[in-house]
């Protein structure tokens, strides 16, 4: 099973790349996790506060908010796409 | 009508020309974002466009805030703008102010404007201006931008998520932040197209809807955003 992840801002600085595709993930924090084994300490830092999602990050499943489905334990099919972004402040 | 408007009052009509004409708008910061929407919105004949900054024009401000020229570096910024606008359209009343927007004088600068528009560089004061909005009732039009990537979504209090329901809790922001100089040029664009649309009522604005502009791989994302039953500004309008 595949799935993608969009990142977007400071997400997308640090890792160098706009998109993901990653394999074997069968929920939300599985992805996070993979994302956090792949790229260290520092993305850890902006998307996690121990083992919850900072509240200031959003996280998407297909365009909807994993606030608004099953949070960190959202389920995921083959090719579901996540996004992932930080506030956005510049102007 | 003035023949400056031909082009648009076939899409907008005579009404609604004169619905811009009769117009208050705030521009809330006159860098990237600020200096596009104004102008697109002096050109489109809003009558009353007040522009608030407190910054003066800095030569690293000049890839993007098009209002400002080399010559104007070490000017207010507010004073920049309001000569290119007045000049850009003498029909449209422009009224600077060189302020910092905080929670005391919030309701002083913003108070009895018809539509808000996002110039910020700092979530702080956006988080500021959108509980003033959502008290009075205001829309207010969010944009920001990072890179390439620019965000864009309406707030109309009640009939949507407002600023806080879509980021809860504000994390720390450095203060270099990169920006392309076609990115707030695209976004405050944007903002100038909600602010039009609502005043005219033509087309629907983006409410609970986050647009994201992908200048990388040029392409728009639309996210549905959600009320937050729990947000503390807007739960009880």
């Amino acid at each position: 099973m595949k799935v993608k992840i969009e990142l977007f801002a400071t997400l997308r600085e640090m890792v160098g790349n706009s998109l993901l595709e990653i394999e074997n993930v069968e929920n939300v924090r599985e992805a996070v996790e993979a994302l956090i084994e792949m790229f260290g300490a520092r993305i850890k830092e902006i998307l996690m506060e121990g083992d919850e999602k900072k509240e200031s990050v959003k996280i998407l499943v297909n365009g909807k908010d994993i606030r608004d489905l099953a949070g960190l334990e959202t389920k995921l099919r083959n090719g579901d796409c996540i996004s992932i972004f930080p506030p956005v402040a510049g102007g | 009508m003035s023949e400056r408007y031909s082009r648009q009052i076939s899409i907008i009509g005579e009404e609604g020309q004169k619905k811009l004409r009769n117009s208050k708008v705030v521009v809330t910061g006159i860098g990237g974002l600020g200096s596009v929407a104004s102008y697109y919105l002096a050109a489109a004949g809003v009558g009353y466009l007040r522009i608030i900054d407190y910054d003066v024009v800095e030569i690293s401000n000049l890839n993007r805030q098009i209002l400002h020229w080399t010559n104007d570096i070490g000017r207010p910024k507010v004073e920049s703008a309001a000569m290119k606008l007045s000049l850009l359209n003498p029909e449209t009343r422009i009224d600077p102010i060189n302020e910092k927007i905080s929670e005391d004088n919030v309701d002083e600068l913003l108070k009895g404007m018809d539509v808000i528009i996002d110039g910020q560089d700092n979530l702080r004061t956006r988080m500021i201006i959108n509980e003033f909005a959502v008290r009075s009732c205001r829309p207010y039009v969010y944009g920001a931008v990072y890179g390439m990537e620019g965000f864009l979504m309406t707030i109309i209090p009640g009939a949507g998520p407002c600023l806080r329901c879509l980021y809860p809790y504000e994390p720390k922001i450095k203060d270099f932040i990169p920006v392309l100089g076609t990115t707030p040029g695209v976004i405050g664009c944007l903002e100038a197209t909600e602010a039009i649309k609502i005043i005219t009522g033509v087309g629907k604005p983006s409410v609970g809807r986050l647009i994201i502009y992908d200048g990388e791989n040029m392409s728009f994302h639309e996210v549905c955003i959600a009320r937050n039953s729990q947000c503390y500004v807007c739960k009880k309008i």
